[in-house]
């Protein structure tokens, strides 16, 4: 439980002109921990990852990510779509332990 | 009680040509690395449906030095037709299923993000169509420095 560290650099405008394509670009700070490693100790260091990232644009969800151990340490991605709206952008990040990160960016739209 | 072979006979029997037979697949396996399979991966997503080579195009590095934080970009090919889906599988990591996005309009069927990878292999992206329609790219990614750099190496390279 909790909630995750805020984005290292979440690149996003925040006014575009109707019809252009807005890209997107996250950078999280995360272990992403595979559970594969073994430790100092020699025991299996447990699994600590970013389970799913979702994207919403005004009350549509557009993109939905699921996440594996196979993404590296402090996540990296990069989306785009068309600005059609004036609308809220929310990013919404939860981990496999429960810690979540929600934020949200302005966008408007002029024509 | 089996007679003992002795050395003139295995040289001049069935030994000569279990050598001949043997060794060049030996120096194949050197040769060319194992890139993994991926059908009972594709089973599992896709059930019966087998993706066929078409219609997303994948971007990654053919040579990465550490396979610790390799940059990859995955889209679909016709801006008319995107899929709704696009997965990526490392056939060779520890677990082939390494991402999966899920698209609704007005956002682009495309994703660029980083992954690990634990060994050379054929890294392939899948795009799943509304329709059902299944289409792949795959790119051979030789990786000088694998992801899981640990005294466990072996146990984890597929």
């Amino acid at each position: 439980m909790g909630t995750l560290s805020p984005p290292v650099r979440l690149a996003l405008p925040t006014e575009a002109r109707a019809g252009s394509v807005i890209s997107l670009r996250l950078l999280l700070q995360h272990p992403m921990e595979t559970g594969y490693r073994i430790g100092e100790d020699g025991a299996r260091i447990p699994r600590h990852i970013l389970t799913t990232l979702r994207v919403s644009y005004g009350n549509r969800v557009i993109a939905d990510l699921t996440l594996r151990p196979a993404i590296a340490a402090n996540p990296y991605f990069a989306l785009s779509f068309i600005a059609d709206e004036t609308g809220p952008v929310t990013l919404e990040v939860a981990d496999d332990r429960g810690a979540t990160l929600t934020e949200t960016r302005m966008l408007t739209v002029v024509p | 009680m089996a007679e003992r072979l002795t050395r003139r006979q295995v040289v001049a029997g069935g030994g000569g040509a279990l050598t001949l037979t043997v060794l060049p697949r030996a120096l194949g396996a050197a040769s060319v690395p194992e890139t993994g399979d991926l059908r009972a991966v594709f089973k599992t997503h896709f059930g019966d449906q087998v993706p066929t080579p078409g219609g997303v195009r994948l971007d990654v590095s053919r040579l990465v030095e550490s396979g610790l934080s390799v940059a990859v970009s995955v889209r679909g090919e016709d801006p008319q037709d995107p899929p709704e889906a696009l997965y990526l599988f490392m056939p060779r990591n520890p677990e082939p299923w390494g991402l999966e996005a899920h698209f609704q309009a007005p956002a682009l069927p495309e994703l660029a993000t980083r992954i690990r990878l634990s060994a050379t292999q054929n890294l392939t992206a899948v795009g799943r169509w509304a329709d059902g329609r299944l289409g792949l790219d795959s790119v051979t990614v030789l990786v000088t420095r694998g992801a899981c750099i640990d005294e466990n190496y072996g146990q984890w390279v597929r």
